[in-house]
């Protein structure tokens, strides 16, 4: 295995055991350490013997540890690393819904399935074969179909389209667009990511689109960072910045309710991107913003990624968020599907959570002047 | 040359009634085509919608999943678990272009011997005309 590399491309050996990445992981509280620290400091002692695949995991790679790391040690590139040499050997994570969500993207990585994506689309939204920006739709149908019971997925995608309408855009949809890879990626499944990309950069080349749009933050994250053969003319942009920077025609309705913003880690520690949303949501009249204590950079990671290892320390997690978003807040917002799945998947079952989760564009759409 | 298409059948049956029913089968002698590979389950309600995705994944052409006949489950409401199930696997298959009449569900009971073997042969003539999963794959 290319432990050496591994280590030296995400600075791993610069680690100089001062902890901060275990207090700042999520995964540890009272009765549960999860201590990047340790983990880097036993593989560089003891080499491959060192690894533990348990550990490698369990890791969220929400970038909370990086975030406050004071010698760059990119962890969670360096569990992605060893994960792709852990499946080589046959080792993999536990996977949730008994892995239909991988099989998908390995289904779609074959490139020859015509998929049927597009049917939810109806009359009122206003999109065009020949316009030069293109909504990434991602894989909204597919979570209506396997998730129904967090509510619609395409829903955002559908508030999305009526946003760009509003302000004049009728977005392209692509017909054949594939799972991003995102969470192949993370999963050390980098071959069946390699094929995805590729998939997707040449239907996405021959397009001829200027700008493509994300309402994912994940999508918007893998493309930025991990699609090196596209076109370099296209611009990228998540939705909650490409409407923040067009503010002043965006016209919304009064909505008194007292909202809270869940960053999520792609958008946020990722991207850097903490301002767009809540300058989105501050222009809704009426509409009061409140922060949790872990905000913006500090934010907590959802529970669960890549749809594996969903565990009680999940629910832990997120318990323990939407307790906090309750007592202040009327509703949880977020710009990510899958805080908004898990957070929804949470609350199931947990009747003393009296709050609501919600997508951002769709609670902006809905708040739209009509 | 290229050998005439085999359509691949993987058939979850439940250990109560559909596996009996497929034991029933054999032990009557009765014939039915050999494209068919039986995985016994305790209940049509244990299979997930990940199972099916799985063995599309892996180049099968047509799943079945049989049980019990409603209100005969031996856990009182799993095959009513397994309908909701296959409806969601049925969902998936339809938008990532396998085709949801890949699968099928049928309640068979311990004593359809003849039954099993009717679907089973109906079901393959079914997918012999679809022809091959459009996923590829070698199972």
């Amino acid at each position: 295995m290319e432990l050496d590399e591994a280590v030296r491309d995400t600075n791993v050996q610069m680690c100089y055991s001062c902890g901060k990445c275990t207090l700042a992981c999520p995964l540890t509280h009272d009765d549960h350490i999860y201590s990047p620290r340790r983990i880097v400091e036993t593989i560089l002692a003891h080499g491959e013997e060192g690894i533990s695949p348990a550990e490698m995991w369990e890791c969220l790679t929400c970038n909370a540890c990086s975030t406050y790391c004071p010698s760059d040690v990119r962890f969670p590139a360096f569990v992605r690393e060893v994960r792709g040499e852990l499946v080589k050997d046959g080792s993999y994570g536990e996977c949730s819904h008994a892995g239909i969500l991988h099989s998908m993207m390995r289904l779609m990585a074959g490139g020859q399935l015509k998929q049927k994506r597009l049917e939810w689309l109806d009359d009122s939204l206003e999109t065009s074969p020949r316009s030069n920006v293109l909504l990434f739709v991602g894989c909204a149908p597919y979570y209506d179909a396997v998730l129904a019971e967090h509510g619609s997925h395409t829903e955002t995608t559908k508030s999305a389209i009526k946003l760009l309408n509003s302000i004049g855009i009728k977005p392209r949809l692509l017909k054949d667009e594939v799972c991003c890879g995102h969470d192949m990626l993370w999963t050390g499944e980098t071959e069946t990511f390699e094929d995805l990309a590729r998939i997707n950069t040449e239907r996405i080349n021959k397009a001829k689109v200027k700008k493509i749009i994300f309402t994912c933050p994940e999508c918007y994250d893998t493309f930025k960072e991990n699609y090196k053969d596209l076109r370099e003319d296209i611009e990228l942009h998540h939705l909650a910045q490409f409407l923040g920077d067009r503010i002043d025609d965006l016209e919304f309705k009064e909505n008194g309710k007292k909202v809270t913003f869940q960053d999520s880690c792609r958008l946020g520690r990722f991207q850097g991107i903490y301002e767009p949303p809540r300058d989105l949501l501050l222009a809704v009249p009426g509409l009061e913003l409140v922060e949790m204590e872990d905000n913006r950079k500090k934010s907590v990671c959802c529970g669960t990624s890549c749809w594996m290892n969903c565990d009680q320390e999940s629910k832990r997690i997120q318990v323990e968020r939407l307790e906090e978003a309750s007592t202040i807040a009327d509703m949880m917002i977020t710009a990510c599907p899958k805080c908004l799945i898990h957070y929804r998947c949470a609350m199931d079952g947990q009747s003393k959570l009296d709050t609501d989760v919600k997508d951002l564009f769709v609670m902006l759409a809905e708040s739209l002047e009509p | 040359m290229k050998a005439p298409f085999e359509p691949k059948i993987l058939a979850f049956c439940c250990n109560w009634c559909a596996y009996s029913g497929a034991d029933l089968a054999g032990t009557s002698r009765l014939q039915y085509p050999p494209n068919v590979k039986i995985v016994r389950v305790m209940c049509s309600g244990r299979v997930d919608p990940g199972h099916i995705l799985r063995a599309f994944e892996t180049g099968v052409d047509g799943i079945l999943v049989a049980g019990c006949h409603p209100g005969e489950c031996h856990y009182i409401s799993g095959n009513e678990r397994a309908e909701e199930r296959v409806e969601t696997a049925k969902a998936v298959a339809g938008i990532i272009g396998i085709g949801e009449d890949r699968i099928r569900l049928e309640w068979i009971s311990a004593s359809e011997g003849l039954r099993f073997a009717e679907v089973i042969e109906d079901f393959i003539k079914e997918i012999r005309v679809k022809g091959p999963n459009p996923a590829g794959g070698d199972a």
